[in-house]
């Protein structure tokens, strides 16, 4: 078995999704209820091979890629199918694991307009597959490769199934995304032809910028155009603006994977590529990117304070989320490195029910104007106490996951590694702190505003507000026990990230 | 090799071996057009349906088939006057192989175009274009080389103006051969001044009179030389359609029956790239200091015109025209980087062509409706059969705005133009990704750093022009409903193989990239 899972177990769970999908073009459109068995079975069965894989990780040598299979691939770019997993992409293996099943049970009865389960499910899955063989992926080029399949699907999701302002928000993201990922390639190359490397392999590449002469001004222009390859998908402020008008306009499914999985995709290419390959560059951008990730903070909480509207209002928070999660990549500290790997599975269960919710509600009054809604524990007390839950894990809430990914990165910016300036990243501190202030804020001002008081005139005897259905239930209350279980045993993820986030930090520690 | 000394005296002169066998798939493209001409003027029965485009594929598949068996040929052949290796035989097989593609896009397209009676004239035309552009791409002597490009070019104006009652063809045909016969004199004028430098037309004999060992006067014929590839340079450039030499590109696709553009922008186009990569890189590859630059210049140029002005067009054809200068780009990228780009221009060059028939492919079936019978007598009517019709739409006038709803009322049709807008666009998992990374890659082997960033951020405005006709057709929805249309099965095969390639080997590349190894000589 474990033979077995060395050789197949992360080819057969990257592209079981895949295989699935194609099957599922071949099948006839209707009925729709053909394309959701065969999604849901392949997302679960993909579900499967990542536990059977989980299961039999190593969690005393997480540092070190297991599972690994290098195959050639194409030989001409010297592009290798390389893929391994260690302790730092574990924890979002297993977060993409667990949302997509759950996205696709929603979809059940949530078809959006102008229905088609068949592509909906079709494009869900291909997503799939470019998403977790973006994290498992150990070759530049087949990163790359994974890091770009996932902006197709999405660019139709959001622009068939989207909103009114579809079409905007669709070519928007693309553009953004599709800019900032050129120039990553450029860097990547330019890494691979520096170095003379004979393959895209990270760590090789890695370990021959350490050994090569190139000068540090060459490091940090290669640094800058991953930076606007990963920081347009976090997004980073001041590269953010993509990011509202894709979560408003795309449709529920579309906003949950989106939040729940593709911006971690950006954090997640700083913490295994851009960092480790290049550390010393890093040193010269941190105080940079913390600077940027404050901004973020305050930003994005102040734009939450100032929306109208309750999806555009998360979207906003998420980017202050992801500052949270970038200023503690900016400590280049074990400890704040971990606390973002942290940040990011909790803010994508969290956000992601959020979205969740902010569907369910648009389902019922059709509208999320905030201004509009109340009264929801009174309509619909599931979701109104769901809403409650939450918001509050989503304001770090100490028990809840949201505390670990923030408190930990603030701590973090306390100490510094790598030579960076104490003063200023407590003063980044600070101000982060401040934040969380914002942030509850603006959350509880968004529940008591949908959730408190009574319904209004409007909506009073609509039958059609009713409360969370038993599948709305089904597949939002795993995201709970999920957000209450990290809250209490935050070490499930600490734990697996802790060694080979502690082994990159190494270069940083002060002497 | 034959001098002009032995000529003069005639005891002397031997006639050259002839290799028949190496030479079978020329022969096989020039000779198929002849025997279709007199088989079909003997036997009227042979213009019936289908089978003047069976027989034209037939022969192009043929050519090709056999193509593949002188795999591992690599010699000199005809004293010298053509070579076969890896390069020629890629681009054969690139030519044969498109060939048969056009020839099953044209099978419907004549007849609903109301030209049946010519079925034979368009396919007699498109063989001996093909066989003049594999000409080109084998040719080791100047003189050869103007003869195929003048054979491929003469055959083309032709088919060009074949709609005979379109005036728009009949103007994009008289602008293409009047430009393009003045492009050939510029190139003639360059063989010229490079024959009066170093006295030879052979392009190995070039390469070795290079700029050590000219003649007495270095300064003179070093000059005389420069001016020859300057001109030689502007011809071909014409002929691949690169800017500033590119003005008459959106006009003549536009213009052109469909399936001629798809002809032109993929077959003509890669003949065209490969021969100027031979020249380039056998004669001149002494003076690439001077020529690189102003290669490097036109792909800049290409890659700028191809993606900026082609986001101010409306005009599908045009779209793609102004796309197939952007591709330009990148294929003299993959020249300029001399023998580190060899592998990545025909890769690109392999990847483009089938890109590129079946996105004209899929825009000409997406016009071809069910037949309206006329109900009176105007001008417009054409005369099928016994019927009166009324002219038939073409897509030359199709604009973006023409393609909203396309989704719905052709899904398959529109399904497939994605994946290959896709593909042009150079999004992974379909091959045009795997091209556009190896010219960039050459680029920066060679250390044109500038070059690659220009490539890499005109893709990136290229996306758009490419995202906007995908959104036309998905995202702009109108009530439509699924359309009949009526283009023919074989033409479906064609585009459909098409898309195959187009995803197989973005996922896999290997195939191709094997193809195109070791073609650096």
């Amino acid at each position: 078995m474990t033979d077995f899972l060395n050789d197949w177990g992360i080819t057969l769970m990257v592209f079981t999704p895949l295989v699935a999908a194609f099957a599922m073009m071949l099948l006839p459109g209707k009925p729709d209820i053909i394309h959701k068995q065969v999604a849901l079975g392949a997302s679960t069965l993909t579900a499967v091979w990542g536990a059977l894989l989980l299961f039999n990780f190593d969690y005393d040598s997480a540092s070190v890629m297991q599972f690994g299979v290098d195959r050639s691939w194409i030989d001409v770019v010297n592009a290798r199918y390389d893929v391994g997993i260690d302790g730092i992409s574990l924890p979002l293996i297993a977060l993409t694991l667990f949302v997509v099943p759950l996205v696709i049970l929603y979809s059940w009865n949530h078809i959006p307009k102008p229905g088609n389960a068949k592509a909906f499910l079709i494009l869900t899955l291909i997503l799939h597959t470019g998403m977790l063989g973006t994290f498992v992926a150990r070759d530049l080029v087949l990163f790359f490769v994974f890091f770009e399949v996932v902006l197709l699907p999405m660019y139709f999701m959001i622009g068939v199934w989207g909103g009114e302002q579809r079409l905007y928000a669709a070519i928007k993201f693309f553009l953004y995304t599709l800019f900032g990922s050129a120039l990553m390639l450029v860097s990547f190359l330019a890494l691979y032809w520096l170095t003379g490397s004979e393959t895209f392999n990270m760590a090789q590449l890695a370990e021959l910028v350490s050994t090569s002469d190139i000068a540090l001004g060459t490091q940090v222009l290669i640094f800058g155009g991953m930076f606007m390859g990963f920081g347009i998908k976090v997004p980073m402020f001041p590269f953010h603006t993509w990011l509202p008008d894709a979560h408003t306009q795309a449709p529920t499914q579309g906003s949950v994977i989106l939040a729940a999985v593709l911006l971690k995709l950006g954090t997640y290419g700083f913490i295994r590529i851009a960092l480790p390959i290049l550390p010393d560059a890093a040193v010269e951008w941190a105080p940079w990117i913390g600077l940027l990730a404050v901004i973020g903070i305050i930003y994005g909480a102040l734009g939450c304070l100032a929306q109208t509207d309750m999806k555009r209002l998360i979207a906003f928070s998420s980017v202050a989320h992801m500052g949270y999660v970038m200023l503690g990549i900016s400590t280049l500290t074990s400890f704040g490195i971990s606390a973002a790997i942290f940040g990011m599975v909790a803010h994508g269960l969290i956000t992601g029910m959020l979205f969740f919710i902010a569907g369910s509600v648009k389902d019922r009054y059709h509208t999320l104007e905030i201004s509009r809604l109340g009264g929801l524990l009174v309509q619909a007390p599931r979701m109104g106490w769901i809403l409650g839950f939450t918001t509050m894990a989503s304001l770090g809430l100490p028990g809840l996951a949201g505390f670990w990914g923030e408190f930990p990165a603030i701590l973090a910016a306390y100490n510094p590694g790598g030579g960076l300036s104490q003063p200023l990243f407590r003063v980044y501190m600070v101000v982060a702190a401040i934040g969380t202030v914002l942030a509850a804020a603006y959350l509880l001002w968004l529940l008591q505003r949908t959730a408190f008081g009574n319904p209004s005139e409007e909506f009073a005897d609509n039958p059609e507000i009713t409360d969370a259905s038993k599948l709305e239930y089904i597949s939002w209350v795993p995201f709970l026990i999920m957000i209450v279980v990290l809250g209490f045993v935050p070490g499930l993820i600490f734990d697996v990230a802790d060694a080979p986030v502690s082994e990159m930090a190494e270069v940083w520690v002060v002497k | 090799m034959i001098t002009f000394q032995t000529v003069a005296n005639p005891d002397a002169f031997e006639v050259p071996i002839v290799e028949w066998g190496a030479l079978s798939p020329l022969l096989i493209m020039a000779l198929a057009p002849i025997l279709l001409v007199t088989v079909s003027s003997v036997v009227p029965s042979f213009k019936k349906a289908s089978l003047p485009t069976v027989y034209t594929a037939g022969a192009a598949l043929l050519s090709a088939a056999v193509t593949a068996t002188l795999w591992s040929d690599n010699r000199l052949l005809m004293d010298g006057a053509l070579t076969i290796d890896r390069f020629t035989l890629v681009g054969w097989l690139i030519i044969a192989v498109g060939v048969a593609a056009i020839a099953m896009l044209l099978d419907n397209y004549i007849v609903k175009q109301g030209y049946f009676e010519q079925i034979i004239e368009w396919n007699v035309l498109l063989m001996i274009s093909a066989a003049g552009g594999m000409i080109v791409v084998a040719a080791q002597d100047l003189i050869v080389l103007f003869v195929g490009i003048e054979v491929l070019s003469i055959a083309t104006y032709v088919l060009v103006g074949l709609h005979l009652r379109k005036p728009i063809a009949q103007e994009a045909a008289f602008k293409y051969f009047i430009l393009g016969a003045v492009s050939s004199g510029v190139f003639a004028y360059g063989i010229a001044l490079v024959y009066g430098a170093t006295g030879s037309t052979y392009l190995s004999e070039i390469a070795t009179s290079g700029r050590n060992s000219l003649g007495l006067n270095p300064v003179v014929d070093s000059s005389l030389m420069l001016v020859g590839i300057a001109l030689m340079l502007g011809g071909f450039a014409f002929k691949v359609g690169a800017a500033p030499f590119h003005s008459w590109t959106p006009d003549v696709y536009q213009g052109a029956p469909t399936p001629i553009t798809a002809y032109m922008a993929s077959a003509v186009k890669v003949a065209a790239a490969l021969g100027f990569a031979r020249v380039m890189h056998d004669a001149f590859g002494e003076f690439s200091v001077d020529w690189q630059p102003l290669v490097s210049v036109l792909a800049v140029l290409s890659l700028v015109a191809g993606s900026f002005i082609g986001l101010a067009q409306k005009n599908l054809k045009r779209i793609l025209a102004y796309s197939s200068i952007n591709h330009v780009g990148f294929i003299l990228i993959a020249i300029y980087a001399l023998d580190e780009g060899v592998e990545a221009l025909l890769f690109y060059s392999a990847s483009y062509a089938f890109t590129v028939i079946g996105s004209f492919g899929i825009l000409m079936m997406m016009t071809q409706t069910e037949p309206v019978l006329a109900e009176s007598d105007d001008e417009k009517m054409v005369m099928i059969g016994a019927n009166k019709i009324r002219n038939l739409e073409s897509a030359d006038g199709m604009t973006l705005d023409d393609l909203a709803g396309a989704s719905k009322r052709h899904p398959l049709l529109a399904g497939l133009f994605a994946v290959l807008l896709f593909s042009q666009a150079g999004v992974p998992f379909t091959v045009g990704f795997w091209a556009k990374l190896q010219a960039i890659l050459a680029a920066v082997s060679v250390e044109a750093y500038l070059l690659a960033g220009f490539a890499i951020l005109a893709a990136v405005v290229a996306a758009v022009l490419y995202l906007r006709i995908v959104v036309a057709m998905y995202l702009k929805s109108d009530d439509s409903e699924p359309a009949r249309t009526n283009y023919s099965k074989l033409s479906l095969i064609a585009v459909v193989a098409c898309v195959l390639l187009t995803v197989g080997l973005g996922i896999y590349p290997e195939p191709l990239s094997d193809l195109v190894t070791n073609a650096g000589s």
